[in-house]
């Protein structure tokens, strides 16, 4: 683990300008241009039709279709909203674990996903949560806050445990407008995820979770005796540790990600999972392919 | 149980340094890991009672204690009653005879040269391979005699060396004495046992039905030998199958009938197959092919032939037979033809025609005829002398033939030798008629004596030792005394005054009386069969040319005469002789054996190319003796089993392959030890033990 090494580089910012790039190609194919609104409001995109009441703006009544069908319809257009996204970096000690430590990764991630967000007029805030410290970066807009954004990522240090739970809780009374929750993290909460994302959902926020784990976790190449120390609470565990063992390891973290996946289908929740392994511009690449991060 | 080292059962007390190390604690590595709650939750499914965890640990404990005592217990060399008990004293028995020396599965198309011993050899390997670890076991081969090889062993490198040490021999087969051997040595035995691995070609009814006895569950009970005998396992293992033979079943030469200077020779060839073969048989004299004759042989035919009238003499005759079958062995046979050297003969009388012209019509006689006075006054040697009414006053050594000599009260002088037996001339005889003679006798062979006339004769009383070839009503007429050093012929009869001159029978008489003075049997002494001891008694000069090989050392007193003989694969032994005489019975392949003087001087530098051509140029005065030495048996050539041995040949286990017991306990205990340390290791790596 090296703590010092720092997220962001000067070959990073050029990866950032570069996924902006290929993501609105990507977007260009898919959903044409920036966010719509479920409102409806004033804007040049026809929504809907709907039947005439009183007190309504005669300048909307559509008056082709009143000369066709002799009743009065008003038309209806979307309303254009800029879109809160909210990053939520898990930043508990569990984070540094990995020859690249997944709080790096993390940071890259959400550094990428932010670039992008603010140079589509997006609100950026970004929260990292654990149990010792929460430290928030209010909301921002414009491309020009970058930099904000990516200050406050460089300064994130990992300490504490994971509790989904209250981080959302609190992140949950810190913000009144609802909008894209990103979720940065590794989710390895003894108390389990589903708690804090179902409070994030309940919220009615759109929610995006980016899983985060290392390839050791994965597939632990320990063989024989050991004291494993947890790295949150450092607390010891003498095992001895056989090939089946190992197995059935893999087997619980296989079912633990499969519950996670299965979760997150039922709930309407994106969710992609990478290991540090992978690069993170690749990552980016994926998220954009599957649509999640942009609703 | 016993143990053969009970001291290295103090071992078990490095089981102290072995659970001390056990109990010290074991320092596990610290592993950071990002979460415990999957290893939490992999443990708590697995959660193991301490009492297990306990036991998983004494169960490591036990089993490297248990590797010890299995260490100790193998190093103790532990000894069990009753594998002892069970122990067996196997007696093998391989037939080397010269039927074993056929090939195995005989085709003449096939290049295949493996022979019925060396078969046999192979099965007793086996057998070695499947003997338990505490089994016996004693190699006897045999041909007419048995020979031990190795007496009771169970190192089973001996055996094997000791099997591999038998050599095929061109011997005759006659199992009975090596089974008595075996008999009289297994009933010394607990658990013994009788392997025979021969081809079973010949053996006597007597043989037989001990086999039979030994194999019936019914032999007599209350014959205490026989009770004996049923204790003994007896394993018959037939080697070999059926095969066509041809061979030469005698090939000897004697002195002709018609002509005692000539020689004949004599062959037969038997076919023991059941079909008709065709061969030729192939005359060589020194390597020369001289004669071929061709054979049609009927199954069964023994085919006989005298070959006579020899140009040629001294030297080496052989006969092959020019066919391919089984028994290579017995196509050759050797035979030595002498050289007929010319025999000096005095003649001592007044004046004898009859015995002049009797003498001289041989060419091989080299005849001197000296009147009684000149004899007197110039002895020489001669070979043979014939006194003819005449009677000396001494004798020395050598042969005599006294034909009538007058009648004195005492016989010539001869000498000191005080053992010589003397005759004693009675009164004259007058017209004796010859009522018997020793037909068989060399001098008298191939003479016919009756009515032969005879005027006067004496009646004389021969010495005891002697053995009378003629005799009338009155008297003995004609009789030999033989002394280690003398030969005396007395004829009691006045020739001139008989008609025996003037028969054909007295020039036989006389060419047999010299022949049997300077040759005798000799003829015979060269022709052995295989397996015969070989004799031969060295005269005066030949001893003195012995001598004169020997080294010159002064420090050695009395050296020991040696000799050399050379056999048919150039082997060559250096045999002592022992009072003149020499004894070699390494006569076990036929072919020609040579008799040298051993020339102590290249001996012992044979080294060197300089010794060798030193060797080869030796004047050795020419002294060389040849024998030849035969297979030459009727009952060898037919190399199929005999009838009634196939009831008693059994398969046995003794071949099926190892056996458990094979090696002695402690190899299994390190067996288990190894075992055990495998399987701890297994467990260890797959975490079943700590």
């Amino acid at each position: 683990m090296n703590e010092t090494q720092s997220a962001f580089d000067s070959d990073f910012l050029k990866q950032l300008e570069y996924l902006y790039i290929v993501s609105k190609k990507i977007f260009a194919g898919r959903i044409k241009a920036e966010r719509r609104s479920t409102r409806r409001g004033v804007s040049v995109e026809f929504a809907d039709y709907r039947n005439y009441t009183a007190g309504d703006d005669f300048r909307y009544i559509d008056w082709n279709a009143f000369a066709r069908l002799d009743e009065l319809l008003l038309k209806l257009y979307e309303e254009r909203e800029d879109l809160h996204i909210y990053f939520l970096v898990d930043a508990s000690e569990s984070m540094t674990y990995g020859e690249l430590p997944k709080l790096i990764y993390a940071k890259r991630v959400a550094a990428a996903l932010a670039y992008i967000g603010l140079s589509n007029l997006d609100r950026i805030g970004i929260t990292a949560f654990n149990t010792t410290d929460k430290s928030r970066l209010p909301v921002e807009r414009g491309k020009g806050k970058i930099f904000t954004v990516l200050n406050f990522l460089d300064q994130i240090e990992a300490s504490g445990e994971t509790d989904l739970e209250q981080a959302f809780h609190n992140f949950i009374h810190m913000t009144k407008r609802r909008g894209l929750v990103v979720l940065i993290s590794d989710l390895f909460d003894p108390k389990g995820f589903t708690a804090g994302l179902n409070m994030l959902k309940f919220q009615k926020h759109d929610l995006f979770v980016v899983h985060i784990i290392d390839e050791k976790e994965a597939e632990p190449n320990l063989l024989g005796d050991y004291h494993l120390v947890d790295v949150e609470t450092n607390e010891l565990r003498p095992v001895t540790i056989n090939e089946s063992h190992i197995k059935r390891y893999q087997d619980l973290f296989k079912k633990y990600c499969d519950d996670l996946d299965r979760y997150c289908t039922q709930r309407e929740i994106s969710l992609v999972r990478t290991m540090t392994k992978t690069p993170f511009d690749e990552l980016i690449l994926r998220i954009f392919r599957m649509g999640g991060f942009v609703t | 149980m016993n143990f053969l080292s009970p001291a290295s059962l103090f071992l078990f007390g490095l089981a102290i340094p072995i659970i001390a190390l056990y109990i010290l604690k074991l320092r596990r590595r610290r592993e950071p890991v990002s979460t415990l709650m999957f290893w939490e939750q992999l443990f708590k499914e697995r959660q193991t009672t301490s009492l297990f965890q306990r036991l998983k640990h004494l169960l490591s404990l036990l089993l490297q204690l248990l590797f010890l005592a299995l260490l100790v217990l193998a190093v103790a060399r532990p000894q069990f009653a009753f594998i002892t008990k069970s122990a067996r004293q196997l007696i093998l028995i391989v037939d080397r005879s010269a039927s074993m020396n056929a090939v195995l599965n005989f085709d003449p198309e096939s290049p295949e040269t493996e022979s019925r011993l060396d078969s046999a050899k192979e099965t007793a390997l086996q057998i070695v391979q499947g003997l338990r670890f505490m089994d016996e076991m004693s190699v006897i081969s045999c041909h007419t005699r048995p020979i031990i090889h190795t007496p009771f062993t169970r190192h089973q490198k001996t055996i094997r060396e000791a099997i591999e040490s038998i050599e095929p021999t061109d011997i005759k087969t006659d199992l009975k004495p090596a089974i008595d051997l075996a008999l009289a040595v297994a009933q010394t035995k607990p658990n013994p046992e009788i392997i025979i691995l021969s081809d079973f070609q010949k053996i006597s009814e007597e043989t037989l039905a001990d086999f039979q006895n030994i194999q019936s569950e019914n032999a007599n009970p209350d014959d205490d030998n026989q009770e004996q005998k049923r204790n003994i396992k007896l394993h018959l293992l037939q080697i070999g199958e059926e095969n066509d033979n041809v061979g030469i079943t005698q090939f000897r030469v004697r002195k002709s009938i018609v002509n005692a200077f000539d020689y004949e020779t004599l062959l037969s060839v038997i076919n023991t197959s059941d079909e008709e073969k065709k061969c030729s048989v192939e005359l060589y004299f020194n390597e020369s092919l001289f004669d071929v004759r061709p054979y049609t042989l009927s199954p069964g035919e023994i085919k006989t032939e005298i070959f006579s009238n020899f140009t040629f003499e001294g030297g080496e005759l052989k006969a092959v037979l020019d066919i391919e079958d089984a028994l290579k062995t017995d196509n050759v046979a050797y035979a030595t033809l002498p050289i007929r050297e010319s025999i000096t003969v005095l003649l001592v009388t007044e004046e004898n025609p009859f015995l002049r012209n009797a003498l001289a019509v041989d060419e091989k006689i080299n005849l001197t005829v000296a009147t009684p006075t000149e004899y007197e006054a110039n002895t020489q040697d001669f070979e043979v002398v014939i006194f003819d009414r005449y009677s000396p006053t001494s004798l020395g050594d050598g042969n005599f033939m006294f034909i009538y000599p007058p009648n004195s009260d005492t016989p010539p002088n001869i000498g000191t030798d005080d053992s010589v037996a003397t005759w004693k001339i009675g009164e004259e005889i007058e017209t004796p008629i010859i009522t018997e003679w020793e037909r068989t006798h060399p001098i008298l062979q191939h003479v016919q004596l009756e009515n032969v006339l005879i005027g006067k004769a004496y009646a004389v009383t021969p010495p005891p030792t002697s053995k009378i070839l003629v005799r009338s009503f009155e008297a003995p007429v004609v009789f030999v005394d033989v002394t280690p050093k003398r030969k005396i012929v007395f004829a009691a009869i006045n020739i001139l005054e008989s008609d025996l001159p003037l028969r054909i029978a007295f020039p036989v008489i006389m060419a047999n009386t010299i022949t049997w003075f300077v040759q005798g049997d000799k003829i015979e002494e060269y022709h052995l069969l295989t397996g015969e001891v070989l004799r031969y008694k060295f005269d005066a000069q030949e001893i003195e040319a012995v001598k004169n090989k020997l080294p010159q050392d002064e420090t050695v007193e009395n050296p020991q005469m040696t000799v050399k003989i050379t056999g048919p694969d150039d082997e060559t032994w250096d045999i002592p002789i022992d009072n003149d005489e020499l004894l070699f019975d390494q006569t076990q392949l036929a072919g020609f054996y040579a008799l040298t003087l051993t020339d102590a001087t290249t001996e012992e530098n044979t080294d060197t190319d300089e010794n060798i051509e030193e060797e080869n140029t030796t004047d050795d005065n020419g002294f060389k003796k040849l024998w030849a030495i035969n297979l030459a048996s009727e009952t060898e050539a037919s190399i199929n089993a005999i009838d009634g041995i196939e009831e008693l040949v059994t398969e046995t286990e003794l071949i099926s392959g190892s056996s458990f017991f094979r090696f002695p306990p402690w190899i299994y205990l390190v067996f288990l030890a190894v075992i055990l340390s495998v399987v701890e290791w297994f467990m260890y790596q797959r975490r079943k033990i700590d």
